[in-house]
């Protein structure tokens, strides 16, 4: 799907931050390691919070102004795969986590590029990418 | 279903009218009627102009620090309620929700712009004019102000006017465009529920014969209007006659230049939102572009490719980039000049008619429309269509496009997009319009720049929004002081 608008922009990032606290979710009830465990947890606060943050960077940054279509951006490379079995060994959990994290950041590069003429947006989503580069780096030290 | 009926809110209470007449409001997106607007009685205007004077004195006696934590209140609920009085706008006037995002992102900018009224309201003064002699000028407050407001932005135009005027001391009467009410009544609820004082602020539902007693009445002292062009001389007209202070920003036909030097990757975009954003709805929406000498032809390539990719559908689905029209006589409106247009020899080079949106049968839809070989005298490229037509004309050189600018009566916004710093300066320099852009497709100001207009675009001295709305909402009194 295009992401063609501000709007389906934010709109997009908010589900990719929905799919990635459900995955937490089912994968904290799925380990037993309690290290994993309460990586995973923060990242479900985490994730809480950054679905806050977008909803402030659409209220906010959404003006008359900026409601040019946005080109040459497209959800399907950034979807995830969040499914974890039941029963799913640890370092699969943490190699799905890896590659989620790594697609959520991707997307936030990208689309910060595209809305670059909205400043504020753009930095919060360059943030955004960064905690998602933190992730990784605790993902894997914990494996 | 019930339909809901809207009311009047007068003196700090919702009030059914007692009118017999009424009218539809209706979703423009699927034709069902969602609410009904009272045609509201002179005596029921005349009960909020009580209320309202009843309520000044007390009220432009509160000091400013005190009415603008009302705004304060007021804004926060804005944020708080911000996805849902974007759905309900997009609902009632059929804009796209990004548009009714940003339409509510600038009604919370005037809020908070208004909030600086104790800075904004101070006047100025001056020792020793003489020997021994002080003099000052204080801004004070006149009384009861309203405004009669348009059916594109419901959300955001009133509050051009109506924060500044009650932070000034004033107190107001809002009337809402009786097509698209339920933004104001939205608004209005979070303002009951924060308790601002009864009479303070008010609204009347309805038509001519509401507007007529709020101009008519000895007790209200001035009229802010945005709307059509002769609706607007009429009333500015008439406000003259009852010594009313009058603001009336009125009809549009903005002309877009694209110079040879553009950089057509980002002026596309740009002109894509000036002439379909809002479904062309906008006073400040594009109308007439002007490409300029050899421009053209790459120009006209890359709008039809552009044109071709919006996406139009109900408003309320994220990702559409163009709702319906407003009405459906908004839209047979369009359709009208689009016949027209064909009929006095432009070529259409995209057409927007017949287009079907699955699911949206009822709609009021019309695709975006481009029009080429347009020439100055054609109907299409003087008057107001307020839809989403483009209509291009070919001009050879700059002088040939301020000539077609000029020749029009209207003059609201025109933009101009090039690389060049001194072209984009005489632009700003020569072109008689209200709001200038420089490679901006919606010359829309923020609230503390005044919204302005000129020629056929406005009539009065004082715009609404930012310091213009503060000398509008006040008068100077000067005193001069000599000590004994």
């Amino acid at each position: 799907m295009s992401l063609g608008t501000f709007g389906v922009v934010l709109k997009f990032a908010m589900e990719l931050e929905a799919m990635g606290t459900a995955y937490y979710e089912t994968a904290t009830t799925i380990t037993q390691n309690q290290e994993l465990k309460s990586i995973f947890e923060s990242r479900i606060i985490q994730g809480q919070r950054r679905i806050q943050t977008l909803m402030r960077v659409r209220r906010e940054n959404t003006t008359e102004m900026i409601l040019e279509p946005i080109t040459g951006l497209s959800s399907q490379k950034y979807r995830p795969q969040t499914e974890c079995p039941p029963g799913c060994p640890d370092d699969q959990l943490i190699q799905l986590a890896l590659t989620m994290e790594n697609q959520i950041q991707q997307f936030y590069i990208d689309a910060a590029e595209k809305i670059s003429f909205l400043s504020e947006a753009a930095d919060i989503f360059e943030r955004l990418a960064e905690e998602n580069a933190n992730n990784k780096k605790r993902l894997q030290s914990s494996s | 279903m019930t339909v809901e009926v809207v009311k009047n809110y007068i003196n700090g209470k919702w009030v059914e009218s007692k009118t017999k007449k009424f009218r539809d409001v209706i979703n423009p997106s699927t034709g069902e009627i969602i609410a009904k607007t009272p045609l509201s009685t002179k005596e029921e205007a005349d009960q909020a102009i009580q209320a309202a004077k009843a309520a000044f004195w007390r009220w432009r006696s509160t000091p400013a620090q005190t009415r603008i934590r009302h705004l304060f209140r007021f804004r926060d609920a804005l944020e708080t309620h911000f996805e849902a009085l974007s759905k309900v706008l997009t609902m009632e006037q059929g804009k796209c929700l990004d548009e009714a995002r940003g339409e509510y992102r600038r009604t919370i900018e005037n809020v908070e712009c208004a909030a600086s009224i104790p800075s904004l309201q101070m006047g100025y003064n001056k020792e020793d004019i003489a020997a021994g002699i002080d003099e000052m000028v204080i801004k004070q407050p006149l009384g009861v102000f309203f405004c009669v407001t348009p059916f594109n932005f419901p959300g955001m135009v009133p509050s051009w006017f109506w924060p500044y005027a009650i932070a000034c001391g004033n107190t107001y009467i809002v009337k809402p465009s009786e097509q698209v009410p339920l933004s104001q009544v939205r608004q209005f609820e979070l303002i009951h529920e924060l308790g601002f004082p009864k009479g303070v602020l008010n609204m009347v539902h309805g038509g001519p014969e509401a507007v007529n007693a709020l101009i008519e009445s000895p007790d209200t002292v001035g009229m802010s209007f945005v709307g059509s062009t002769p609706v607007g001389k009429l009333l500015y007209a008439k406000c003259g006659e009852h010594g009313k202070r009058a603001q009336v920003q009125a009809g549009a036909k903005n002309f877009l230049t694209v110079m040879p030097d553009a950089d057509l990757d980002r002026t596309v975009p740009a002109l894509m939102t000036s002439f379909f954003g809002c479904t062309g709805q906008r006073c400040l929406s594009g109308a007439v572009l002007l490409a300029v000498g050899k421009v053209f032809e790459p120009l006209k390539k890359a709008i039809i490719k552009a044109v071709k990719e919006i996406k139009v559908g109900n408003g309320l689905e994220e990702g559409i980039q163009m709702g319906p029209l407003a009405s459906k006589a908004g839209m047979e409106k369009t359709l009208s000049y689009i016949e027209k247009g064909i009929q006095e020899g432009a070529e259409l080079l995209v057409d927007g008619r017949n287009i079907t949106v699955p699911n949206y049968s009822n709609g009021y839809f019309v695709g975006p429309t481009v029009f080429d070989r347009v020439q100055p005298q054609m109907t299409i490229a003087r008057e107001e269509i307020f839809g989403p037509v483009m209509s291009i004309i070919h001009v050879t050189n700059l002088d040939e496009a301020i000539d077609i600018i000029h020749a029009n009566p209207f003059g609201n916004a025109s933009s101009i997009f090039t690389t060049n710093g001194k072209t984009a300066r005489e632009y700003q320099y020569r072109v008689k319009a209200g709001n200038i852009g420089i490679n901006i497709g919606i010359v829309a100001p923020i609230a503390t720049f005044p919204f302005s207009g000129m020629k056929n675009s406005f009539f009065g001295d004082l715009h609404g929004q930012g310091r213009d709305a503060v000398n509008f909402f006040t008068e100077n009194k000067v005193v001069i002081t000599r000590w004994f």
